[in-house]
């Protein structure tokens, strides 16, 4: 059955008032996209050093991350340079250790 | 196998796929497409490394061989020469070839970063040359340093030796000049590196790698009967995410805390999901199994059994005794104290704790169908954990004043993240890294044995209607396939090293088919996966998860055993049952 006309008013302000809901909520989506990038660089770029210098036992360590280039955020151990160094050094270690107990080392 | 045929929808949130065996799933099914493909990928990094032999390799190495010998008879403890000998072993790689440079250079991830953004992607030579030039001055003044060290090295070592090694004051002041000398000389290389940057636009490069993972896919995508040019599409809109992924992981606070491409792609998808909404185009590319299964059968042949063998006798006990044995308590203690509503959330996170974090946390995950959901927990848990141990535990040590091969042995057992055990070992001690990386490795390869035992435990007991038997043929059905991709991989991979023997199996599979192909593209593989994790999950459900905080109550309760059992096992295999091994560490 075809919509009488105040049915197909009412259903007219039903779609407007959808459509107005969803560029609302496209509109915040954007919003909130762009807070949370923004606070994902205050944090790399500010928060997180100036946090740093305020934790006596991070700084020496952050520091030193720095200073080697490590990939301290890495999962595995293929991924991580030092790991290559280790085994070699263990490695040899082990099939060349040293005849005698090292003296004074503990 | 009523159990195993769950809904369509409910199928999409588990990271495997349903068990059904026909001839046809060989190339209709992910879990054999990610075999195929990542098979593909090894035999590709064989076939270009292997025969690719630096020149003279054999005739370095039975000189470097010599010198080790040679030196390990004379002094009773590791001399200057022991050192340059390793460290000449140390540069032969396959990768320096001209392929594996270009390989390398192709398929790069973004370069790290610390202010602007745009340097993970483009640096002119203006700006490479003033970036050599500022740091230069710092690698003089290292290299003057460690130049001094040597020489003082040489004169100590020398008295030593005159002493005919017997005079112990003479030794340990020998070993302790060699030790600064060594620390000297690694500060130099640091300082060098910084010294030598090149300019770069990555731009191009990450263009095309894309087109060939989108080609590399698409194919098996296609057989699979599902549209190519509608994945092609969402593809683009993924890897994008999944380079902002790797821009983020590479910014200098990022690494100093610890967070990793994993947790910024998880982020950025979940950022995306819950405000402005995945587009609908993107979702036929959101395919977490597809690239997370690719991936381990990558990760299987970085699992090299051979190895764990020839770096420790007492890093095996420690891994191998404690790592199980926290495992299944703490994942009984979340069954019957704890009562974790979900099993498979249960030893996702018993996995990720107590073995190597998100690589344990995505094998396992895969192995017993976990959701997306508690995959991506574990992987949150693991983060604040390994970035907290990563800071306190060096402090602690060195506060107590712990024995660093102990100590070092203490971290590689409990932090879970890999490069977080490199950091906080090599600020130690490199006598601390060597330990904490052997037994780090050590249980790695254990990531493997695990995966394995989940699928068959989920298969044949928590899967199956209870009271009843479940037979061969059906386990056989239900088996997550691609965990024996894995699990081949790992297994002719180790063969291959074990075949080449030590040396040449570190340079030509180690920094060959490893460094130089599957490591590359399953770090992208699962940057991808954990991407597609976060567009494709929903806040609220997450929060559902973590109802009455029980993850994070059972994670800090095995993380504390962890810490007990593996110190107490540490101290008893390095100091009371392999104290000669300690002492030449």
């Amino acid at each position: 059955m075809p919509p009488t006309g105040n049915c197909s008013a009412m259903m007219d302000g039903v779609t407007a008032a959808t459509g107005e809901r969803k560029i609302g909520q496209k509109r915040n989506g954007l919003i909130a996209l762009v807070v949370s990038c923004a606070m994902i660089l205050l944090f790399l770029l500010y928060v997180g050093p100036k946090l740093g210098e305020h934790i006596p036992l991070f700084q020496p360590v952050a520091q030193y991350i720095e200073e080697h280039d490590i990939e301290a955020n890495m999962y595995f151990y293929t991924e991580v340079e030092e790991f290559s160094d280790a085994q070699v050094n263990m490695i040899n270690t082990m099939t060349h250790r040293p005849g005698r107990k090292t003296a004074g080392k503990p | 196998m009523a159990e195993n045929q769950k809904s369509a929808t409910e199928n999409e949130q588990v990271v495997m796929d349903r068990g059904t065996s026909r001839l046809s799933d060989l190339w209709k099914k992910e879990d054999y497409w990610a075999i195929w493909l990542g098979f593909l990928l090894l035999v590709m990094g064989l076939i270009i490394y292997v025969p690719r032999a630096p020149d003279g390799m054999q005739a370095n190495f039975d000189k470097a061989n010599a010198t080790l010998a040679a030196e390990s008879s004379r002094a009773p403890f590791k001399t200057i020469a022991w050192y340059q000998a390793v460290d000449a072993k140390k540069k032969l790689k396959a990768t320096n070839a001209p392929v594996g440079k270009w390989i390398k250079n192709f398929t790069n991830k973004p370069h790290g970063w610390k202010t602007n953004p745009l340097d993970a992607f483009y640096m002119s030579k203006a700006n490479a040359d003033a970036k050599n030039a500022a740091a230069m001055p710092k690698y003089d003044a290292a290299k003057a340093k460690a130049a001094d060290s040597l020489a003082f090295a040489k004169e100590a070592e020398a008295a030593a030796a005159a002493a005919g090694f017997s005079d112990a004051a003479l030794n340990a002041k020998a070993v302790d000049a060699i030790d600064d000398w060594r620390g000297a000389q690694k500060k130099a290389s640091s300082a060098k590196k910084k010294t030598s940057a090149k300019p770069y636009n990555q731009i191009p490069h990450l263009i095309g790698l894309m087109i060939l993972m989108i080609v590399f896919f698409g194919i098996g995508w296609k057989v699979m009967g599902k549209s190519f040019p509608k994945f092609a599409k969402g593809f683009v809109f993924v890897f994008f995410i999944a380079i902002l992924a790797y821009v983020a992981a590479g910014q200098a606070t990022a690494k100093q805390y610890g967070i990793g491409y994993a947790a910024w792609a998880i982020l950025f998808g979940l950022i995306i999901s819950n405000t402005v909404g995945t587009p609908k185009w993107v979702t036929e590319a959101v395919q977490v199994e597809y690239y997370i299964k690719t991936g381990l059968v990558l990760l299987g042949a970085e699992i090299l059994f051979g190895k764990i063998i020839a770096i420790g006798i007492p890093g095996i006990f420690v891994a191998w005794v404690v790592t199980p044995i926290v495992l299944v308590t703490t994942y009984i203690f979340g069954q019957k104290i704890v009562k974790v509503p979900s099993k498979t959330l249960n030893i996702t996170v018993s996995a990720d704790m107590s073995v190597c974090g998100v690589s344990a946390a995505i094998a396992t995950a895969s192995a017993c169908r976990a959701k997306k959901e508690e995959l991506t927990l574990a992987v949150g848990l693991s983060l604040v954990f390994t970035s907290i141990m990563m800071i306190v535990m060096p402090a602690f040590i060195k506060a107590v004043g712990m024995p660093h091969v102990l100590g070092g042995a203490w971290m590689g057992g409990t932090i879970d993240a890999t490069g977080a055990v490199a950091a906080a070992g090599a600020f130690l001690s490199d006598r601390a890294l060597y330990v904490a990386a052997t037994i780090k490795m050590i249980q790695n390869v254990l990531i493997g044995v695990i995966a394995f035992l989940v699928a068959v435990y989920w298969v044949a007991k928590v899967d199956a209607t209870p009271g009843q038997r479940v037979p061969l043929s059906e386990i056989w059905h239900r088996f997550p396939k691609f965990v024996l991709g894995f699990i081949v991989a790992s297994i002719l991979f180790s063969i291959i090293y074990q075949n080449m023997g030590s040396d040449a199996g570190y340079t030509l599979l180690d920094q060959g088919a490893i460094r130089g192909m599957s490591r590359i593209f399953r770090g992208w593989f699962f940057c991808l996966a954990f991407t597609s994790i976060g567009l494709a999950t929903n806040f609220r459900e997450l929060k559902e998860y973590f109802s009455g905080g029980k993850p994070l109550i059972l994670y800090v309760c095995g993380q504390s055993l962890n810490l007990i059992l593996t110190l107490t096992m540490a101290y008893i295999m390095f100091y009371l049952v392999f104290p000669e091994i300690t002492a030449g560490i």
